[in-house]
């Protein structure tokens, strides 16, 4: 376990050698927002804590990560050639987080993250409660990248865990092989080139012995 | 610098890129003041060179009116719809996908790119050029909010065209793979852009097609060599080894109920038989036994399909299990060759029906079992020797250490180069480069994609008198077929440069004759 923990730090430590300085950037700004997220579960559980200074001002820190290296992942994504490659559903995701963290960092000074929490629970309980404008742009923005989620690549936290499976696809034979006898029986191939029949099964055409039009 | 937007695809007339010799990734002593020249071979209007200034598809298969275009669209259209189909890609569906939803335009795979870093860092040659032009393209045809979320290219003759030569200038090493941090395999999407190409239009260099898998599938070997002629090279091998070594020694074919089945790359007989030779001293002396086919598939490993074409890697792989079934042996081991060890190891259990699957062993395993028995004597091979990480068998199946021990064990000079192991760069010769020789594509692999090897190579023996003699050890057939060419390319032998397989080493530390040629 200790072994294998410590070669995924040596590993991403490799990675991260290729592009330090991005790497340093995403780096704090993903920390930023497990910050934030780890403060926003935990308040709401322990109201006590609030009246602790530091665990105040961690909200905030974390969105303040946030927004800082937002706006340079932000700035980076525009310049060429980059630019280029970036399809505009970074720069939409990127502005609701730097929306998200602003209008946070605002709340925060206007009224307090004792507030924001009490906020947040009167929101989950559906009790009334007056909310600062900041806070209300603060909510606005969060339901509106809660609503995109699903469609961005922000999923990557889920995914991230079974690279191993998909890129090295680890499992043993006798695991794979109920599935991969139907799919070989069953499945047409389907492909148009002339070295391929179409209408058979894979596991037909992978027996196929006439091979057509061999001109040397 | 001139800057290339994916939309010139689509757009610019003549070529994307001029790629200029003085450009070009600088190369340590003593090459650091040579100046490289392009070959001046006039590259006919039918082929495709809108890319760079290389082609790699030999074939004419430029649309010559406005019918021949709306086919060769509407061809491709299709075959994009089957590579986001089931049943016709069941085999990467998934991992294409998830590439091409997940990249996040760090760029850590263009800084771990050879190719790209070789080249003086050309646009066009970035892991993420080809692979978000289709990106873009399977946008445009997966529903209207992703093309315009995620981004479209527009479509036309000349996107296609240029996206297939694009695709051979890869060498799918994974490399990029192995650093990007969301697991984004760009090797992988190129191979599919091969793919559909090649299994929907039946377009691929004429090296790995026609001369390739079709006509291994109909002669048993791509190079053509038929079981007479196998026989007979058997004979003259024995020959051989006689002469060099003094050994009368009978190499085994077609022996029934044999413990190994050991098949090598065909190349390999024609053109470095003293691999082959190596080999069978090395099992003659450990006592193993072990036996040739002779049989159509039976004498040639390679699978050209793990390149560009699922269907003809199946068959191929098919057909090497079945020769091991009717020889009746226990296992098949698979001589030094990059690519066959990724058919029959790694895709062959994910491809063939359950009773296909036999046990499979990598000859370099099966060596370091072998060197602890055998009587080696170091000295024979006391010159400098690096060794360099065929992609396959390092990066891709994880043999990193075997090599490494035999080498540590009989050749008291062993140096590693930089990176090495997993890192180590290609070759330059992967993904079907080394074999494609027709029109200027030698350029590219020589001057370009096997670059960065030859740089490391040279850093690796900076210490050491010029004209020294030191090898590098390639134990992959195509590894070496790069090296071969490449330092036929730079005349390297006169700085002393020569490379081998890892069985000649260890068969040079194993007779008192010096079997090891320069
Ligand atoms: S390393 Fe991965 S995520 Fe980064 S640009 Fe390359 S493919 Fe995309
Ligand atoms: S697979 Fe190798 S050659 Fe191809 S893009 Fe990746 S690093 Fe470059």
């Amino acid at each position: 376990m200790l072994k294998a923990i410590i070669g995924i730090i040596l590993i991403n430590r490799k990675k991260m050698s290729l592009q330090p300085r991005h790497w340093f950037a995403t780096f704090l700004f993903h920390l930023g927002i497990f910050t934030h997220a780890i403060w926003l579960f935990v308040a709401p559980l322990f109201p006590q804590l609030l009246s602790l200074m530091i665990f105040n001002l961690l909200g905030a820190f974390g969105l303040f990560l946030m927004f800082v290296f937002a706006l340079y992942l932000l700035l980076r994504k525009l310049r060429a050639p980059l630019r280029y490659y970036v399809p505009f559903e970074d720069y939409f995701v990127l502005s609701v987080v730097l929306l998200i963290s602003f209008t946070g960092i605002f709340a925060f000074f206007e009224v307090g993250s004792v507030h924001t929490i009490l906020v947040m629970r009167a929101l989950l309980t559906f009790s009334e409660i007056t909310v600062s404008p900041f806070e209300k742009l603060h909510i606005l923005a969060y339901f509106s990248l809660l609503l995109i989620l699903p469609f961005t690549r922000i999923t990557h936290y889920i995914g991230v865990f079974f690279l191993h499976f998909l890129l090295w696809d680890a499992r043993s034979a006798e695991e794979r092989e109920p599935k991969l006898s139907k799919i070989l029986k069953s499945y047409k191939v389907k492909w148009g080139a002339e070295h391929i029949a179409p209408e058979l099964s894979w596991e037909e055409e992978e027996k196929f012995v006439e091979v057509r039009k061999w001109k040397g | 610098m001139e800057r290339i937007k994916l939309s010139d695809l689509a757009e610019k007339e003549g070529k994307l890129v001029e790629i200029k010799p003085d450009e070009l990734m600088k190369l340590p002593k003593p090459y650091e003041e040579i100046s490289e020249k392009f070959s001046e071979l006039q590259i006919g209007e039918e082929y495709v060179s809108e890319v760079d200034r290389f082609v790699a598809i030999d074939l004419e298969w430029k649309p010559k009116n406005e019918e021949e275009e709306k086919e060769l669209l509407a061809k491709f259209l299709s075959g994009l719809k089957k590579l986001l189909d089931k049943e016709a890609n069941w085999t990467f569906l998934y991992p294409l996908l998830l590439s091409l939803d997940y990249c996040t335009r760090c760029k850590s795979c263009s800084s771990a790119c050879h190719v790209y870093l070789a080249s003086g860092k050309k646009e066009i040659y970035r892991p993420t050029f080809r692979a978000e032009v289709l990106r873009r393209i399977l946008n445009g045809i997966r529903g209207n909010f992703r093309a315009k979320f995620f981004g479209e290219l527009s479509l036309n003759a000349k996107v296609v065209l240029r996206l297939a030569e694009l695709a051979y200038r890869c060498n799918l090493c994974r490399r990029c793979t192995q650093f990007c941090p969301i697991g984004v395999d760009n090797a992988l999407i190129t191979r599919e852009i091969r793919k559909l190409f090649a299994q929907e239009l039946g377009i691929a260099p004429k090296a790995l097609h026609a001369q390739g898998t079709l006509k291994q599938l109909h002669t048993g070997s791509s190079t053509g060599l038929k079981p007479e002629g196998f026989r007979d090279l058997i004979l003259f091998l024995e020959e051989e080894i006689l002469e060099r070594t003094g050994k009368r020694i009978q190499i085994p074919v077609d022996k029934k109920g044999s413990e190994i089945l050991l098949i090598h790359n065909a190349g390999d007989y024609l053109s470095r038989p003293e691999n082959v030779i190596a080999y069978a001293l090395i099992f003659e002396e450990a006592g193993l036994d072990w036996t040739l086919s002779s049989e159509t598939f039976g004498y040639d490993v390679v699978n050209y399909g793990v390149w560009f074409d699922d269907v003809q890697l199946a068959r191929i792989a098919l057909r090497h299990v079945e020769i091991a079934r009717k020889l009746e042996v226990n296992k098949i081991v698979i001589g030094e060759c990059g690519h066959a060890h990724k058919a029959l190891i790694a895709v062959a259990d994910r491809l063939l029906p359950e009773d296909y699957r036999i046990p499979r062993e990598s000859s370099i395993n099966l060596l370091w079992k072998l060197t602890k028995k055998l009587n080696l004597d170091p000295s024979k091979n006391d010159f400098p020797v690096t060794l360099h990480d065929p992609c396959n068998i390092v990066r891709n199946l994880g043999i990193v250490e075997p090599q490494r021990k035999i080498l540590q064990k009989i050749c008291p000079q062993f140096r590693e180069m930089d990176p090495s192991g997993v890192y180590n760069y290609c070759c330059g010769g992967g993904g079907g480069l080394a074999i494609i020789n027709s029109l200027n594509f030698p350029d590219f692999r020589n001057k370009i994609s096997a670059r960065l090897k030859f740089s490391q190579i040279l850093r690796a023996f900076q210490d050491l008198e010029l004209t020294q003699k030191k090898f590098v050890c390639a134990p992959c057939s195509n590894c070496r077929s790069t090296l071969r060419d490449l330092f036929e390319h730079y005349n390297a032998k006169k700085f002393g440069l020569g490379y081998c397989s890892l069985s000649e080493l260890i068969a040079n530390s194993m007779v008192e004759h010096d079997f090891l040629e320069f």
